[in-house]
């Protein structure tokens, strides 16, 4: 019980607090080419984060970066349950029939590409087809979550069929069927809606989440994920690379001893890359957490 | 015998989804401008020739030259090599000290136990990219060598939720398992639970590991390039920038070939461990009685 | 009443509700012993706490074990062994006293055995327990010897058989001879005869009569079959709600009179209707958890709405104690008369 309302509130907090920078970033936007002050500067008032190592204001950069995956993600998990629901629900409701048989091979097909392998692959190709990479750039993005989020189906299908596959054998459905209620009334009020919505919501999280994952990674590497001079907490990271790994550099790099890393820590700290290491990670972090935190939520309210 | 009709069926879905997948891979690598003619130059003049003399060449060990003049199953071979252990290793590490803090110590720490598996918990939150970086930053992970080796393996283990899945799964696993009622049976009789126990988690903990081997391949592809790991992952993210159709549906189809080979061999073991399924209830005990 | 074997003393068991995590008391202060070779069986209706009684006694509990309350004492081979209060989370139960001096025969026989090994390996690894030193072979005989004993056609044939490939009869049997392997003093059988054919029923009580009677076992009955009360029982105890209502012998149970406790009758005019096919006659729904400071049965008691006022009060004010009333019987009720 107190488990169960901490992840709730917690998953509230930070999916409240995703929503309300990604409103924000509305109204904070900069051309993202310009400079806007000296390179790597601690914090002041005028940058509460500092500046990054091409002298943009961290803070507003790392506000906008919640545009590379808000829409995009809330597209994939749109798609997903478009694709998936139907799919899942006719499974479980009519787990006889020829076409499920083939569904179900499909889906087991889909699932044994690993999602980063499929994103990355068919996000190179997408790039290599077009004419104009950079006039596709935006595009990409709903392209990875498109890619995403047919991953996701047949996990999101599998536990749903299960789901229906024991409620479409439950006395309250043999119930409704005595009474002359139509398959799809059954289906949707009485199976769906009733009994799934939990399992759909508790998917959708973690959907979310997994796309938050791939779009930071492939942008942290730079080449599928957001064209670079938009930001994401991803390249944020990988911008300063080569200034942390430097500044640790000069901190013996071959002692892992804890005062070793303490030194080189402190180092980077005063060379002003701290900043841009830490907040990207912290928000990568805390928003995973507080999805999957909210997606447990949602596994704890109903069986 | 059910068990190996089971077997049966599995084994031809296992065939099914590895051909699927080169052909949909294969498919979509054609459509790049220039791959269809690059195929012809190797003689493969249209879309079937290509899958046909793909899929010879699995089974004779040639799979042609990649686009940059290398032999494919030598890169896909090496790269193999150098990742597989990586993912094998991963899952051990995982797996065992998941076991170790559950089923060992379980409840037994109290309140430093929960604290530790809330730390591990968070950690695991972290995306391998990241745990990646921050290595590097903080330990200055060298660019080859063991201790290189050792840092990916133990990202790997917990990267992506890796841990976290594992020990939310098996606690929840021996928590069932610990209810029922031939557990405490042994238990008030004073037998070895032990051998019940794990008897019983077998299974789980392979299901475990088999459905998180695809999330590993895609941490495995981030995690090499994070640190400059030669291995499959690297070959393939730098196989999909010049969308090198020959070594590319390689990659794939032995990635998915992996991923389902792994549910295929859970299947196996499930046969071996479990005799409800390798054993026809009705025509022993008609036998007997 | 012969030597005593067991004496439970004051024992409550609370329960945490795992929905809004509210402790529930489930047994509330029960008292009995038991006398070595005696068969008493334990009725009541289902939720009455029989079952979490018996199991929280010899430790046998789910993975959040209830808080338990009381002593328990128990006389051995080995001499006088004391139970203390168990403490949340610390596992100590009756089998500190000598591993296998209790067994339990499980509701459901079939989740009661390992689906993975086969019936052989499970009653020779209990033999082991009985029988440290014994060899291999040694074991697996006498693991046959176990399965003739509970009347197993072909003991040997059944030794090689996994659970799931036995009937739900042998399955019974089965646990059976699971349980007596490890040579117990004290055999508690939960339900023993529900899930069974009738005619498989009759031969599992004849089965337990004669292992009781050949082993000189205690055997503890928890049922809802009076039949088996009936066939078998040389006393009775009565839960209500977690309480003891009722401790005595048979007789008196089954015979109607002015001592017994009322819900015993209301129990057995149910059991009776039911039996003979009758709807059985309407009752009120008894209330969730004891109702505070008064008999937990009031709610439901034909006898004090026909009392007097003054004794009407008592029920509502005041639980009834157990009191002796006359050669081994006990009742906690205000208004029994001799
Ligand atoms: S004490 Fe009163 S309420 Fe309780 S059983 Fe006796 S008569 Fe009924």
């Amino acid at each position: 019980m107190r488990l169960r309302s901490l992840s709730a509130v917690l998953g509230a907090i930070v999916v409240s607090i995703l929503v309300g920078v990604r409103l924000l970033a509305l109204f904070v936007h900069v051309d993202p080419a310009e400079p806007t002050d000296a390179p790597l500067l601690g914090p002041s008032s005028a940058h509460l984060l500092g500046t990054d190592q091409l002298g943009r204001d961290l803070l507003v950069r790392m506000i906008e970066s919640t545009e590379a995956f808000a829409v995009p993600g809330l597209f994939a998990v749109l798609v997903a349950l478009l694709v998936g629901v139907p799919l899942g629900a006719a499974i479980g409701f009519w787990p006889r029939a020829k076409a499920t048989a083939v569904a179900r091979l499909g889906l087991t097909i889909v699932g044994a590409w690993p999602r980063l392998v499929l994103v990355v692959v068919v996000v190179a190709i997408f790039m290599v087809s077009v004419s104009d990479p950079a006039e596709w750039a935006g595009l990409r993005l709903y392209v990875l979550a498109l890619l995403v989020a047919i991953s996701f189906v047949p996990q999101l299908a599998q536990e749903l069929s299960e789901r229906v596959l024991t409620f479409q054998r439950a006395q309250f459905v043999e119930a409704a069927r005595a009474h002359g209620l139509p398959d799809h009334r059954i289906l949707f009020v009485h199976i769906l809606w009733a009994n799934c919505r939990e399992l759909v919501l508790r998917q959708c999280c973690l959907l979310f989440a997994s796309f938050l994952l791939v779009e930071t990674s492939l942008s942290y590497l730079g080449d599928y994920g957001v064209p670079p001079p938009r930001p994401s907490w991803g390249n944020i990271l990988s911008d300063v690379r080569s200034q942390v790994i430097h500044v640790r550099s000069l901190a013996r790099p071959d002692s892992w001893a804890p005062w070793d890393i303490a030194l080189g820590l402190e180092r980077a700290i005063n060379e002003g890359a701290a900043l841009a290491l830490l907040a990207p990670t912290l928000a990568i972090v805390v928003s995973i957490g507080g999805l999957l935190a909210l997606a447990r939520h949602f596994a704890e309210t109903r069986g | 015998m059910p068990a190996l009709r089971l077997l049966g069926r599995r084994a031809l879905s296992f065939a099914l989804v590895v051909f699927v997948s080169s052909v949909v891979f294969g498919g979509l690598l054609w459509t790049v401008p220039g791959a269809a003619e690059k195929a012809a130059e190797t003689g493969n003049a249209s879309f079937l020739d290509w899958l046909v003399s793909f899929w010879r060449g699995v089974f004779t060990g040639d799979l042609g030259r990649s686009y940059r003049g290398v032999p494919v199953h030598e890169m896909v071979w090496r790269g193999a090599l150098r990742s597989l252990p990586l993912i094998a290793m991963a899952l051990i590490l995982s797996l065992g000290s998941g076991a170790v803090l559950v089923l060992a110590i379980g409840d037994r720490l109290g309140r430093l136990g929960r604290v530790l598996r809330g730390a591990l918990h968070a950690l695991s939150l972290c995306p391998v990219f990241l745990l990646g970086y921050l290595a590097l930053v903080l330990f200055a992970v060298p660019p080859e060598g063991p201790r290189q080796s050792f840092a990916a393996v133990v990202i790997l283990a917990m990267g992506d939720g890796m841990l976290s899945d594992v020990l939310l799964g098996l606690d929840s696993e021996y928590r069932r398992l610990r209810e029922r009622d031939f557990i405490q049976s042994a238990r008030l009789r004073g037998t070895s639970v032990w051998k019940h126990v794990l008897a019983h988690m077998a299974l789980p903990v392979a299901q475990i590991a088999a459905s998180r081997t695809a999330w590993l391949i895609g941490g495995v592809l981030v995690l090499e390039m994070v640190l400059g790991i030669q291995g499959l992952g690297l070959i393939g993210y730098r196989a999909a920038d010049t969308a090198d159709l020959p070594l590319l549906v390689a990659i794939t189809v032995f990635v998915t070939a992996l991923v389902a080979g792994a549910s295929l061999g859970v299947d196996v073991l499930r046969v071996l461990v479990d005799p409800r399924v390798r054993k026809d209830r009705r025509d022993l005990s008609r036998g007997v009685a | 009443m012969s030597t005593p074997l067991l004496r439970v003393e004051n024992l409550s068991v609370g329960v945490t509700d795992p929905l809004d995590g509210q402790e529930v008391v489930v047994v509330d202060d029960v008292s009995f012993s038991l006398g070595r070779g005696e068969v008493v069986a334990l009725v009541g209706e289902s939720g009455s706490g029989k079952t979490v009684l018996m199991r929280s006694l010899l430790g046998i509990t789910s993975a959040k074990p209830g808080v338990m309350q009381g002593r328990a004492t128990a006389w051995t081979e080995e001499g006088e062994a004391a139970l203390a209060p168990r403490r949340p989370g610390r596992r100590r139960s009756l089998t500190t006293v000598r591993p296998g001096w209790a067994g339990y025969v499980f509701q459901h026989p079939l989740e009661a055995l390992d689906p993975y090994q086969t019936v052989g390996r499970q009653v020779a690894d209990s033999v082991r327990v009985a029988r440290p030193r014994a060899s291999t072979a040694e074991r697996r005989e006498r693991a046959e010897h176990w399965l003739a004993q509970v009347a197993l056609p072909n003991p040997r044939a059944v030794a090689e058989l996994h659970p799931h490939e036995l009937s739900g009869g042998m399955a019974q049997r089965v646990a059976v001879a699971v349980a007596l392997a490890t040579e117990p003093r004290f055999l508690v059988a939960d339900e023993p005869t529900t899930g069974l054919d009738w005619s498989v029923r009759r031969e599992v009580l004849d089965l337990l009569a004669r292992l009781q009677d050949e082993q000189g076992l205690t055997l503890l009955l928890i049922t809802h079959d009076f039949a088996v009360v009936r066939h078998m029982a040389d006393r009775v105890l009565v839960l209500y709600q977690g309480r003891l209502v009722e401790d005595g012998p048979r007789s008196a149970f089954f015979e109607p009179g002015p001592g017994e406790h009322p819900y015993s009758r209301e129990l057995q005019a149910r059991v009776l209707a039911l039996e003979e096919g009758r709807p059985p006659p309407p009752s009120l729904r008894a209330p969730s958890g004891p109702a505070g400071a008064s008999c937990p049965y009031v709610k439901r008691c034909a006898r004090m709405a026909v009392g007097r006022e003054h004794d009407q009060e008592r029920c509502y004010s005041e639980v009834p104690p157990l009191v002796p009333f006359g050669d081994g019987h006990r009742v906690a009720c205000f208004l029994s008369r001799r």
